[in-house]
């Protein structure tokens, strides 16, 4: 067998030594990588678990269309899916999705390997790549949808082959681009925030789509011919040639066929000069550094800590503070806990716009009860794995002698106050325009639900940390052990809801049962009396935990070097 | 007292043994060299001394205080470079050796004041308000630095202060650390250039797979070794760590076969 492969690699002209060597690298590191982070393995797993089923069934889908559907839809739908398939292995790299982890290329380029070995290698690697694996659902209903004319499979495994080709190359070439751009770090701080919060944003982006689908009557989808577009670009050339090689027209179908592997060409082409430009130093496009910050305004900052009632903290506490305000701006993905803790808010408006009219009426008493979920979530998304979030400056933190519960207290305050300020500006403008006090009860019980989210997180914290690198490329970075990854999902949240149940339900079942106002706010003001005396009992219990076992949480937190 | 106080300091990783019984003195005032071959202890013996690695069994004490039994009184008392740096890089530099100093318990207006004349003898000031992350090897270096002394420690520990830095850079760094010493901080410093060292401390030990192995001035170390008057740290730093007698014993210098 392994002579056939290498007689087959040496007709193609490669080298067959090389890319077993290739291969073989690029097999032992995927090894490694599920070795050195079984977080990969469970990822994985759960990524299976959940998307399998999904791909499973669209797959499925589109075989039934190319099968049961009347002329032309077979082939129109032939060509979305080869086309969709094709944008999103272009456009999830720029998501921080990672569709290729081949070897580094750059890295191989000081090495005598020719072009076509170094492209060959790239290609052949993506076979061990996971996310590959889910075109081949795709792929076997085409094969299925034309099973029953033999004389179509020759086309369709070369438009096959040839869309395959044409997704890898793509997406390798938009990775090597968006390398370039994450060359600049401001640009990348932008495109991670961005596209996180794009992919936060599906429930909006659902409702647009809903409503833009009622829009369109059946009538129009009828007359659509999707193909006549998509054909021009390269997987829909494809489709095209099956189409009409289908329709007995083998010279248009082939020259359908050229046009795809044209782009082929190019795409590889322009790869290749981009690899090069990108690792022979001519190319990173930064963005002009901005003017650097006055020291007088950095000074600003810490005196209107103090003047918002910060005072009374003690210094490293209050200096924590103003640190970690900061930090959550700075650090891309930690801005993004911020930004949705801003934007939770909205939702929660478009929620209530666009479900029943009805609710528009009970608008104080939704607001009121929203508020915690709201509130909740944000505090929880600011203060998760806090002490693996200080990075690489965590080290720094721990070598001083401030008190530990002083770090956490600032900390603590910080997450709080990050969560708070959005829903509260929300909330008093509701508040104001309904004259509804309950909306201000809601706001108190949201406080307490916060105060108590940052509390269980601290503890989690000092025994659970895991690492976090706020230099990566990405979102948000896989690690620590399973024992950590099911204390982070499952025993932090059960915790979370059975703490934070006396700061809220007073408040819930005020709402539900219709109680007198005053016995609403004074179980909530009880309710929050309780979440600030738990966020203080556990500032002291973290902190002295935090002291004993600073090593062991050092140690959980560090980035491998 | 001793600055600086290691006794059967051990460190363990699963079965190797990184660091095995480490007895080690620094008195105070003294520039103290600790050298290794890579991968012999020293990173590990340094962040064991500081309170960032438990040790596995052993004490580690500065001026007498064990650090792993009051962490803050004895953090209090030293200034760290740690490997790595472990700097916030989203913080410019004024603003990171600011908050080291709040954390060391300076009021603001000192610490706003130390990080300013910090930054300036560092040549920093410059480029104090950009964004750590977007400075280069030598600028972090110099950074931390600022952020270990800002408190005026009575211990300064160093790891590879010298590693990444270029010629410039790194004569300011040598001052600094010259400056420090004068004014009676103990100095424990690891590095690879045998050179900077040789010129810079009192006494050198040499440690070599977690061991120990030499400890003294460079004459003590010169009559050790028996590597005569004029021999250099580098000749006694092989023989020390046995590295000499590893090729006698082979027959000369190591060699490649296919370029013979």
């Amino acid at each position: 067998m392994a002579g056939v492969v290498d007689r087959t690699l040496t007709w193609l002209g490669l080298d067959a030594a090389r890319q077993r060597a290739l291969i073989g690298l690029r097999l032992r590191l995927l090894q490694r990588q599920f070795e050195r982070e079984p977080g990969r393995m469970v990822g994985f797993i759960v990524f299976l678990v959940i998307f399998g089923p999904l791909v499973l069934l669209l797959a499925a889908l589109s075989a039934f269309i190319y099968v049961a559907a009347p002329t032309p839809w077979p082939v129109q739908a032939l060509g979305i899916v080869l086309t969709g398939l094709w944008l999103a292995w272009g456009v999830l790299p720029l998501l921080a999705f990672r569709t290729n982890e081949g070897l580094d290329l750059a890295r191989l380029l000081v090495y005598p390997l020719s072009t076509r070995d170094l492209l060959a290698s790239a290609l052949l690697g993506t076979l061990f790549d996971g996310p590959s694996y889910v075109t081949l659902p795709f792929f076997v209903a085409i094969l299925i949808g034309w099973f029953d004319q033999p004389w179509l499979l020759p086309v369709a495994l070369v438009a096959i082959l040839l869309a395959y080709a044409l997704m890898m190359v793509t997406g390798q070439l938009v990775l090597t681009a968006s390398m370039g751009l994450l060359r600049s770090r401001r640009f990348r701080d932008l495109s991670i925030v961005l596209f996180s919060l794009l992919g936060s944003s599906c429930y909006l982006i659902n409702r647009l789509l809903e409503s833009l689908a009622r829009a369109t009557d059946a009538a129009t989808l009828r007359t659509l011919e999707p193909l006549l577009v998509l054909r021009w670009l390269p997987p829909g050339a494809c489709a095209q040639a099956l189409a009409l090689a289908e329709g007995g027209d083998w010279v248009g179908a082939g020259l359908w066929l050229g046009y795809a592997a044209a782009w082929l060409a190019l795409l590889l082409w322009a790869w290749w000069k981009l690899l090069l430009r990108m690792t022979t130093g001519a190319a990173t496009w930064s963005l002009p550094a901005p003017a650097a910050t006055s020291a007088r305004r950095q000074l600003h900052t810490s005196d209107a800590i103090g003047a918002i009632g910060f005072a009374w903290l003690p210094a490293p506490a209050r200096a924590m503070l103003v640190k970690e305000l900061k930090l959550t701006w700075r650090v891309p993905q930690r801005r993004i806990g911020l930004l949705q803790s801003v934007l939770a808010p909205f939702a929660l408006i478009v929620a209530i716009f666009f479900g029943e009219m009805e609710a528009l009426s009970r608008l104080p008493e939704w607001t009121a009860a929203g508020l915690p979920a709201i509130m909740l979530f944000a505090a929880w998304g600011l203060s998760t794995n806090m002490l693996g979030m200080e990075s690489r400056g965590l080290a720094t933190l721990l070598l001083t002698p401030a008190p530990r519960q002083q770090l956490l207290l600032g900390k603590g305050l910080a997450y709080a106050l990050m969560a708070l300020a959005p829903t509260m500006l929300y909330a008093a403008v509701l508040a104001a325009i309904t004259s509804s006090p309950l909306i201000l009860v809601g706001l108190l019980a949201g406080i307490g639900t916060a105060l108590v989210v940052v509390a269980v997180n601290m503890v989690a914290a000092v025994y659970y940390s895991y690492p976090f690198d706020e230099n990566s490329t990405v979102r948000q970075r896989s690690g620590g052990g399973w024992r950590t990854g099911i204390v982070q999902i499952v025993v932090v949240p059960l915790a979370m809801a059975a703490a934070a149940a006396p700061a809220t339900l007073p408040m819930l079942i005020g709402v539900w049962w219709k109680l007198p106002l005053v016995v609403t706010g004074i179980g909530t003001l009880a309710g929050l009396a309780y979440a600030t005396i738990l966020f203080g009992w556990t500032t002291h219990y973290a902190g002295a935990a935090l002291t004993a076992r600073e090593a062991e949480t050092l140690a959980a937190a560090s980035l491998t070097q | 007292m001793p600055a600086v106080e290691a006794i059967q300091l051990t460190r363990t990783f699963g079965a190797k043994v990184a660091v095995d019984h480490l007895d080690l003195t620094v008195e105070e005032g003294e520039f103290y060299g600790f050298l290794g071959p890579n991968g012999a202890g020293k990173s590990t013996t340094i962040k064991m001394l500081v309170g960032l690695l438990r040790p596995t069994a052993g004490q580690a004490r500065i001026t007498g205080i064990d650090i792993w039994q009051e962490p803050q009184r004895a953090k209090q008392l030293i200034g760290v470079l740690p490997e790595g740096l472990a700097l916030y890089e989203r913080l410019t530099a004024r603003e990171f050796v600011r908050f080291v100093g709040a954390m060391y318990g300076l009021p603001t207006r000192d610490a706003a004041q130390r990080t300013d004349e910090l930054l300036a003898l560092m040549d920093l000031d410059a480029d104090a308000d950009k964004l750590i992350v977007d400075y280069s090897q030598g600028m972090r270096k110099k950074t931390a630095l600022a952020a270990a002394i800002i408190h005026t420690p009575r211990v300064i520990f160093l790891d590879e202060p010298f590693e990444g830095v270029d010629a410039i850079s790194g004569r300011a760094i040598r001052n600094v650390l010259q400056q420090l010493r004068l004014r009676g901080a103990t100095i424990f410093f690891s590095s690879h250039i045998l050179e900077v060292v040789e010129r810079l401390c009192t006494r050198i030990g040499v440690i070599a797979q977690g061991r120990l192995v030499a400890q003294g001035t460079m004459a003590e170390l010169r009559t050790l070794a028996q590597t005569g008057d004029h021999s250099t740290l580098e000749d006694i730093f092989l023989r020390t760590v046995g590295a000499d007698d590893e090729q006698r014993r082979e027959g000369g210098e190591r060699s490649l076969s296919w370029l013979a």
